[in-house]
């Protein structure tokens, strides 16, 4: 069944080649406007703000056991609000809501889901002995 | 009847039992609502805690979270385009962009309404014909399932309007990562890589939670930092009366209602498909129907009423099978099946005999958890205003840690969240190369149906495709999907010719 698969997603993938070769050549014709080295900052921000996210999401799924799901969680939601927050807002207003709620929630969640709906989530190196 | 069903209100209607209902429905909504979480996540936690109820109690219970559960996958599905159950994926389609027009209350008050129509018909059509329509549903074998799932198949070339090739690609895809775990016929492994934890597949959730939530996450990450203003939705409430859209616009959906309740219902009788591909075949069919196809996909309420209306009918039609012959119709029926058995009731054509108390007990059950339902969201629209109002930068990455505790809740493994990684990486990839995700999903869910049925008619017919022509109901199916693809085909052509 997988080589069934295959080997009509290879037949798709040759339709999707010529299709853009087509495409491709169309679009040659057209002169390309030349781009705003402003626009070109925006889009290398966004790219790397994106990768950065990819990263701290890798990086939290990478050390939620060892670390446990409390610390991992937090320093992913200061992380991730932080990447998320727009120029427009003052970052350091922002900052008390980010960390209070970083800090809160992990252990709210983790409290819940062990005592109320008996799922145990990582505990990492500490918490499993206090709670 | 009219004496069963006094039987069964006398026996439902106590104080108790309405209380239970109520919490039940509110439970199940909030397990809806939240992405990563579902109505099967609500039932196996509150399982245990039927063990001390009477077997009506306990049945109205699982039922009310059932209920909840799937129409409460609309709330989040509308406002931050995260489905919070799988059968809420086609929701997102129209309901986040009129949430981005500032139609977000209409589009839940919309989504609400239909969704009680959706429960209510099929409750009607559970209590009319639920022993006739078990019968049919026992005559489907490994071909009728197997035309039922090519037929499904079909409809991703109806999903990648765009372009019907990388349509095709994302929902082989789909069927290709479908194929990971044990084979379902001959139990080898492929494609496990030596992993134990790959050995049974990926799970639906995490799948979804990846496709979606990080996809989203991680899309407005890329967008957020020129963002002027759009990281909240502002939601005008002071026009709003009601559930914020009018009688004629409802009534203008009847015939959409009416067809996507029939679908809902008739997926749902079958067992092994349920709400997760009713809301989608609603909203396909809804779309060819539709006289503006090109406006599905804008934010129109026309795509929230058919998958909505869609995924509730098949509660009742789920429970068709379920009652009449003790077959469950999918995943939360099963645990249904083992909140009877539990009691030592036995599911079957006998129920009707030897418990009709208990089986009007959870009809009436079931309209009053839908009543409960649609109060409970009707008074709840001015709270989800609300939740639009908060910056998104607080509330996805909440959003995100609950989609990660639901996913590490499946197994209790961490391989689920590094699924949920992998597919938020697929999902991305896609949204940069102007790829469909719908047709991926349909086909990570329709692929391991088709091959199992295809493989089971095979050994049967010892590897002739003859009886796979012989059947009835599968011809029926067969042509459907011929002329489906033939529509979308002649559509395609006509518009790039046009």
């Amino acid at each position: 069944m997988p080589r069934l698969y295959g080997i009509v997603m290879l037949l798709c993938a040759v339709v999707q080649l010529v299709t853009g070769i087509r495409q491709y050549r169309k679009d040659r014709k057209t002169e390309d406007e030349p781009v705003d080295s402003n626009v070109k900052r925006s889009r290398l921000l966004s790219s790397r703000n994106v990768a950065l996210g990819f990263l701290v999401i890798f990086l939290y799924v990478f050390f939620m056991k060892s670390l446990g799901f409390c610390i991992s969680s937090t320093i992913m939601l200061i992380c991730l609000s932080n990447l998320m927050l727009p120029s427009t807002v003052d970052r350091k207003k922002a900052q008390p809501i980010i960390i209070l709620i970083a800090i809160v929630l992990p252990i709210l969640a983790y409290l819940f889901f062990k005592k109320v709906v008996f799922m145990a989530l990582p505990g990492g190196p500490f918490l499993n002995d206090i709670i | 009847m009219l004496e069963s069903f006094g039987i069964g209100l006398q026996a439902i209607a106590t104080p108790l039992g309405i209380l239970i209902i109520l919490l039940g429905t509110i439970v199940g909504i909030v397990f809806g609502a939240v992405p990563g979480l579902s109505a099967t996540t609500a039932i196996v936690l509150c399982l245990p805690l039927t063990y001390k109820m009477s077997s009506i109690n306990g049945m109205a219970l699982l039922i009310s979270l059932f209920i909840g559960g799937i129409s409460g996958g609309l709330v989040s599905a509308i406002l931050t385009r995260i489905p919070g159950t799988p059968s809420s994926v086609a929701t997102t389609w129209d309901g986040y962009p009129m949430t981005q027009k500032g139609e977000g209350i209409k589009a839940l008050g919309i989504g609400i309404a239909a969704s009680f129509f959706g429960t209510i018909f099929s409750i009607i059509v559970l209590i009319i014909a639920a022993p006739s329509l078990a019968r049919v549903a026992i005559q489907f074998g490994a071909y009728e399932y197997f035309a039922v799932a090519v037929f499904s198949i079909t409809m991703m070339a109806s999903l990648s309007e765009k372009s019907m090739s990388k349509g095709l690609i994302s929902g082989l895809l789909g069927c290709m990562f479908a194929t990971v775990g044990m084979d379902p016929v001959g139990s080898t492994k492929r494609y496990t890589l030596g992993i134990r934890s790959m050995m049974s597949g990926f799970n639906i959730l995490p799948v979804l939670v990846g496709l979606f939530a990080v996809c989203e996450i991680i899309s407005y990450i890329g967008k957020a930092r020129d963002s002027k203003g759009f990281e909240t939705v502002e939601v005008n409430m002071s026009g709003v009366k009601g559930m914020g859209f009018t009688l004629r616009e409802f009534w203008g959906q009847k015939w959409n209602l009416l067809r996507s309740a029939v679908i809902g219902c008739i997926i749902g009788i079958l067992p092994g498909i349920g709400a997760s591909t009713s809301n989608v075949m609603a909203y396909t069919v809804a779309k060819k129907s539709s006289k503006h196809p090109e406006k599905f996909g804008t934010g129109i309420i026309d795509g929230i009423v058919a998958s909505e209306a869609a995924n509730n009918a098949s509660i009742g039609g789920a429970m068709v099978p379920l009652l009449a012959l003790g077959i469950p119709g999918d995943s939360v029926t099963a645990l249904l099946l083992g909140g009877l058995t539990m009691k030592g009731i036995t599911a079957g054509p006998l129920l009707f005999v030897q418990n009709v108390d208990l089986v009007y007990s959870i009809f009436i059950a079931m309209v009053i958890a839908s009543v409960l339902m649609l109060l409970i969201e009707f008074y709840g629209l001015r709270v989800f205003a609300k939740l639009l109002s908060l910056p998104k930068y607080y509330m996805l990455p909440v959003i995100f840690l609950f989609c990660i505790i639901g996913a590490y809740g499946v197994h209790n493994n961490i391989f689920d969240v590094w699924t949920v990684l992998v597919f938020g990486a697929v999902g991305f990839l896609f949204s940069k190369l102007d790829i469909p995700a719908s047709p991926f999903i349909l086909g990570f869910i329709i692929g391991p149906l088709a091959e199992a049925n295809l493989r089971r008619g095979l050994m049967l017919s010892k590897g002739s495709f003859i009886p796979f022509l012989q059947s009835p109901i599968a011809i029926v199916f067969f042509v459907l999907a011929i002329i489906s693809v033939a529509a979308s085909t002649y559509s395609n052509y006509r518009k790039k010719n046009a």
